[in-house]
């Protein structure tokens, strides 16, 4: 069988101006491969991948003969093969390792199946860290979620631009306890999660992690009886701020300390609020590289 | 054949309701009136005999009555009790023969009409108890002291049996059909013949109540068992499935009788969800309704490794 050969127009990937926006700029297609770590204002030039997809359409093969739980014929299972190899080098162990995880963490096989067939075209650092997450989130020993919303927030997480996982993870779930913890915030799980899924979204900014950013911005603005925000408030603001990056907390709590000193601005804690954020908002700046 | 004062008349006498018929002499009975029973007495005639002489006395030896008759064949009436009666010839000439030896009659108490008896009886049972009521009354039999109630279920099988002095009694009896036998019984023991009723009382089958359930089973942290009260007379019932994560398809993988008041799922479970079903059953009785619970089982960590 013919080698298979990819070639990707990964494009011009910026990060920086929207950390959301470079979460859904770094999905790659089906069949495309994702060159390296991109990073701020860098050109991510053509690349042909040469793919010993003969191995992988093998493996895919004798899986399908094998795994009894999956009933093809022939002829679906050498479709559903050809679309494995179309993975290139190393996509049947990206798609049996996460069909493996599923498959015995009580999952519907033909589920298991199709969720893993997904990771045998991407990379194989997200079919490490989707493993790796889901164990994390789904499991008694560690966050203990329902299925469910362990496997979709681990969908998630393995799409995170930060290639840290052990940063991602920490982050993830120091954020969730922190926001479900009964003294702290007394949320619910579910609320939670989204709430450390949409943080993580700006961790690749955080070269020691989110977490202690935003413990300390939370208990910052909860701490201000002046502005009487609610727990719900002080989160959203928490967001807002950091995600302009890990110098926005600093120039917030700057701002408004300065406009509400009495020997100062002296402002409403409603208008130091405000331009608190304002200032925060010009914590990050984009550049053109020379 | 010369009538011959010497010569003993062959008594002999049937008791045609049943009784134990006698050796040598038949007499029949026949409910009349209310209390009394019409007794007849029949012997072999003897050609000679111009007429017979009877006489009848109770069983403790006073003499209740004579009579003459003209035939082999004497009716008399009689209230229940026990009787004895011999009998002998007397000719033309004035001649009387030998008096036969005395024959026991028993004059049994009325049965129990059954037409004064309701036409059947509709019941159902009760959840906490098991068991309906069942009020039975009859109409009072003449000379009966006492009545004996056989109850009989649909198999044949003798449920209760019980003497009561009174022409009523309240049952306490489970889901069923079943057939009542109602017997008189007069003061010196004398018993009618019974009055069946068959299929007479009908004891719906009801929904059994929900089993208490005292513990919740609880499989998050420390397992806890799922303990219930047990009443006697239940089997309760375990109905265990299984389904994959991201499935809707159910499969029972154990249904088991339980034989203490306490189940707990066993260990080592494959990852997925399950679903415990929980109930009571009985004989002639609706299962209770359905309790369910819901689990996961997640795998462990060096399992997925």
């Amino acid at each position: 069988m013919e080698l298979l050969e990819k070639v990707v127009l990964a494009g011009i990937l910026f990060v920086g101006t929207s950390a959301l926006g470079a979460f859904e700029q770094g999905k790659l297609e089906q069949g495309k491969i994702e060159q390296g770590k991109t990073e701020q204002g860098r050109q991510a030039s053509k690349v042909i991948i040469n793919c010993q997809a003969a191995d992988e359409f093998k493996k895919a093969v004798e899986f399908f003969r094998a795994e009894n739980g999956i009933s093809l014929n022939d002829r679906q299972s050498f479709r559903e093969a050809l679309t494995i190899s179309a993975g290139c080098d190393h996509a049947f162990s990206r798609f049996f390792k996460v069909f493996q995880l599923l498959k015995k963490s009580g999952v519907d096989l033909n589920q298991s199946y199709n969720i893993a067939l997904k990771f045998a075209s991407k990379d194989d650092a997200k079919a490490e860290l989707f493993a790796d997450f889901f164990k994390k989130i789904y499991l008694e020993n560690y966050l203990n979620m329902d299925f469910s919303t362990a496997l979709k927030y681990a969908l998630l997480l393995s799409e995170n631009e930060e290639s840290d996982a052990e940063k991602l993870m920490k982050d993830f779930s120091q954020l969730v306890r922190f926001c479900t913890s009964e003294q702290e915030m007394a949320l619910s799980l579910s609320v939670c999660a989204q709430v450390a899924l949409d943080l993580t979204q700006h961790v690749q900014y955080y070269p020691e992690g989110i977490f202690s950013s935003f413990e300390k911005i939370y208990r910052f603005l909860r701490s201000q009886k002046q502005t009487g925000l609610s727990i719900p408030k002080a989160l959203q603001i928490a967001t807002q701020i950091l995600a302009k990056g890990p110098q926005a907390p600093e120039n917030f709590i700057k701002t408004f300390q300065f406009a509400i000193e009495s020997q100062s601005l002296n402002l409403s804690p409603t208008q130091a609020l405000n331009l608190g954020l304002s200032v925060a908002e010009q914590s990050q700046k984009s550049q053109e590289l020379k | 054949m010369k009538a011959d004062a010497c010569r003993t008349l062959a008594l002999t006498y049937l008791l045609i309701t049943g009784l134990p018929v006698a050796a040598s002499a038949t007499a029949a009975t026949e409910s009349v009136g209310k209390s009394m029973t019409q007794v007849e007495v029949q012997w072999q005639a003897e050609p000679d005999a111009e007429s017979y002489q009877i006489e009848v006395q109770t069983k403790a030896g006073r003499a209740v009555k004579k009579f003459t008759s003209k035939q082999a064949l004497f009716r008399f009436r009689a209230k229940p009790g026990r009787y004895q009666i011999r009998a002998q010839t007397k000719t033309s000439e004035g001649r009387l023969g030998l008096w036969t030896d005395w024959v026991d009659v028993n004059v049994p108490p009325k049965r129990v009409d059954s037409q004064s008896i309701e036409r059947k009886i509709e019941a159902v049972a009760q959840g906490d108890t098991l068991l309906a009521p069942v009020p039975l009354a009859w109409t009072s039999s003449g000379a009966a002291t006492r009545y004996q109630v056989n109850i009989i279920d649909g198999l044949g099988k003798m449920v209760t049996s019980f003497v009561s002095d009174k022409s009523e009694a309240l049952l306490q009896l489970p889901p069923g059909t079943y057939s009542v036998e109602i017997v008189s019984i007069a003061e010196d023991g004398l018993r009618s013949k019974p009055t069946k009723l068959e299929n007479y009382i009908h004891i719906a089958a009801a929904t059994l109540p929900t089993p208490s359930v005292r513990s919740q089973l609880d499989i998050s942290g420390q397992l806890k068992a799922l303990d219930f009260d047990s009443k006697p007379g239940l089997q309760y019932m375990v109905r265990t499935e299984h389904c994959l994560l991201l499935s809707d398809e159910w499969k029972v993988i154990a249904s088991q009788p339980l034989t203490a008041a306490s189940w707990s799922p066993p260990a080592n479970l494959a990852p997925g969800k399950y679903r415990v079903g929980f109930w009571s059953e009985a004989p002639g009785w609706q299962n209770s309704a359905l309790q369910h619970w819901e689990f996961l089982v997640k795998p462990k960590l060096a399992d997925l490794n």
